[in-house]
């Protein structure tokens, strides 16, 4: 679970920002699931203005994601050979030649690593910190497990046997260390082990990126790259109804994997031949490919970043999938959502310190809770309040219609 | 951190919106939240009041507690009861910046054009707009940036519009 976010000089990020997704407190409260360090909030919000940055920390996530798990970054990210950068830097003059940091807290197995990059031009690693703080220790403290700076990497006093094996092998400034780590040895174990549980829209936070339909369902249907049929058939049954309250006329969903294809058709009722998925409805589409992994974190646990919840679904969908990451009869693994939306239904769904309002100045994306502003209350009706103006984050309105009025 | 000051701006029709829009874009230096209310021509103090309640209801405001939400009424002063609505408005401690008698008259006036109110309101807004419309061959609400350019000056601005003049400029 990710309890803090670091982020400066990302896209339309200028400034470091630092977002903390942990709060004090000992008692059980929907929403939230306790640790050592506090009640971590399963559920966060990204609200604001078209163009603000909101998916810009989402893609944050995305890309220490992405950068951790695998070797070569840019074809994880979607990015092709001639592509340097697998993100931009904020490109405002007054932030050229700064470098950028993405960092997050992240809790696994009970232990709360402290994970930290630094990148020049997004493209080479400059710096990179892992430290680990062993929350089933009483007297937990921060160590080091390692630290790489300028071509050194020197391992923490658990991990010293590490030092051997890199002093001999050097990586490339693309790649990250802890990517290597990951894949054997024992100080990426924790990482490993969680290494199935990131479920994320790259579409929308990556829209460099093709369709993400394949990736999706080839995800879903596999088991450490093998094809799994049982996947396969409960992704079938789980789909099918759910569809079908979606759409009553569907009847089933049938998916073929022949010849290293896949194929999806939907069945309907009274139909006299199946449709396939890409013409049915965009809510239809965006339901298949994301409910079976949706319903399997609530069981299995991991981390949704979904971006535009809003996009596809009706209001009261959308309520109802986020509103179940709160629910701790449901959401019995402690998944974790971090989702952006227009919606400003879903503002009333949360408690105040997980909302996030996002607003764009001065070419920096900047972001703050709303449990940060002074005299709101959880019991204030958020939505109107959001509209009204007073907690931010809503664009300028006048300015808009003015100028779209300017070319009538 | 405080909430946001948020700037209420109620106009009485589409004509003022429009000016209010020019006016911001070309001479607000500030970052402030300025928010639309359309008052839909209301003319007589029943009609404002009825309107006004709506606002905080709409709004979900109180009528106390609200430090950082300004209305700004932004109205003729041809409407019926445009008197006893400006008195209301005070009363109930907001701002007001009233274009007199009304925003075609105050833009011809600009533009070298001075009509002096010699007949009834009703009958003064009909020639007032038709006298507009015959100056700029569109109505107050049509007016686009380029044509406002050419007859609103920096010390026009300030002489015709002072409330928003000191809202844009502090």
């Amino acid at each position: 679970m990710i309890t803090k976010l670091r982020v400066s000089n990302f896209y339309s990020i200028g400034e470091l920002v630092e977002l903390d997704f942990i709060k004090g407190g000992k008692t059980e409260e929907d929403g939230y699931f306790l640790c050592r360090k506090g009640k971590v909030s399963t559920v966060n919000g990204f609200f604001g203005a078209n163009a603000s940055g909101k998916s810009t920390f989402l893609r944050a996530m995305y890309v220490l994601v992405k950068i951790i798990y695998n070797k070569n970054p840019l074809q994880a990210l979607g990015f092709n050979a001639t592509d340097k950068k697998f993100f931009s830097p904020n490109l405002h003059s007054s932030y050229k030649d700064k470098i950028s940091h993405l960092g997050f807290d992240i809790l696994l197995a009970n232990k709360l690593y402290k994970y930290d990059v630094e990148v020049i031009d997004g493209s080479q690693i400059q710096k990179e910190t892992l430290y680990v703080m062993d929350l089933n220790i009483k007297s937990y403290k921060d160590k080091e497990v390692f630290t790489r700076a300028n071509n050194k990497i020197e391992f923490g006093t658990d991990y010293k046997n590490h030092n051997a094996f890199f002093s001999v092998v050097q990586l490339p400034d693309t790649q990250t260390l802890l990517s290597q780590l990951i894949e054997s040895f024992p100080a990426g174990e924790d990482f490993r082990n969680y290494k199935d549980k990131f479920f994320v829209k790259p579409d929308d936070l990556n829209n460099f990126m093709a369709p993400p339909f394949v990736e999706v369902i080839q995800r879903a249907l596999t088991i450490d790259g093998q094809e799994d049929a049982k996947k396969k058939k409960e992704m079938v049954e789980l789909t099918s109804k759910i569809m079908s309250r979606f759409d009553k006329t569907i009847k089933n969903v049938k998916i073929n994997t022949e010849n290293n294809n896949i194929n999806v058709t939907v069945e309907h009722e009274g139909f006299y031949e199946d449709v396939g998925i890409m013409r049915e409805s965009a809510g239809t589409r965006e339901l298949f490919t994301y409910i079976y992994d949706i319903v399997n974190v609530f069981s299995k646990g991991g981390i949704v970043l979904y971006d535009e919840t809003n996009r596809y679904f009706h209001p009261d969908i959308e309520n109802i999938i986020i509103s179940l990451f709160k629910e701790s009869k449901i959401n019995t693994s402690n998944a974790q959502l971090f989702f952006a939306s227009h919606n400003h239904d879903t503002l009333n769904l949360l408690n105040l310190d997980q909302i996030f309002i996002v607003e764009k100045e001065n070419h920096n994306s900047t972001t703050y809770k709303v449990s940060d502003i002074k005299d709101v209350k959880s019991r204030d009706n958020l939505k109107k309040k959001y509209n009204l103006g007073s907690l931010g984050g809503t664009p300028d309105v006048i300015d808009f219609k003015h100028t779209i009025q300017q070319f009538i | 951190m405080k909430p946001k000051d948020v700037y209420l701006v109620c106009f009485e029709g589409d004509a003022e919106e429009n000016l209010f829009a020019y006016l911001k874009a070309r001479f607000c230096k500030q970052n402030k939240t300025f928010k639309p209310v359309q008052l839909k021509g209301v003319s007589s103090l029943t009609l404002f009041k009825r309107e006004y309640n709506k606002i905080y209801k709409a709004k979900g405001l109180k009528k106390k507690n609200n430090e950082n939400i300004h209305f700004i009424f932004f109205i003729d002063g041809d409407l019926d009861d445009s008197p006893a609505i400006i008195a209301f408005i005070e009363s109930e401690g907001h701002r007001h910046q009233v274009n007199n008698p009304n925003a075609e008259t105050v833009l011809l006036r600009m533009a070298g054009i001075n009509l002096t109110v010699d007949t009834l309101l009703p009958d003064f807004r009909k020639k007032s707009k038709a006298r507009f419309v015959e100056k700029f061959g569109k109505e107050a609400h049509q007016m686009k940036d380029i044509d406002l350019d050419k007859i609103v000056t920096d010390a026009l601005f300030k002489t015709n519009f002072p409330l928003l003049c000191e809202l844009f400029e502090n």
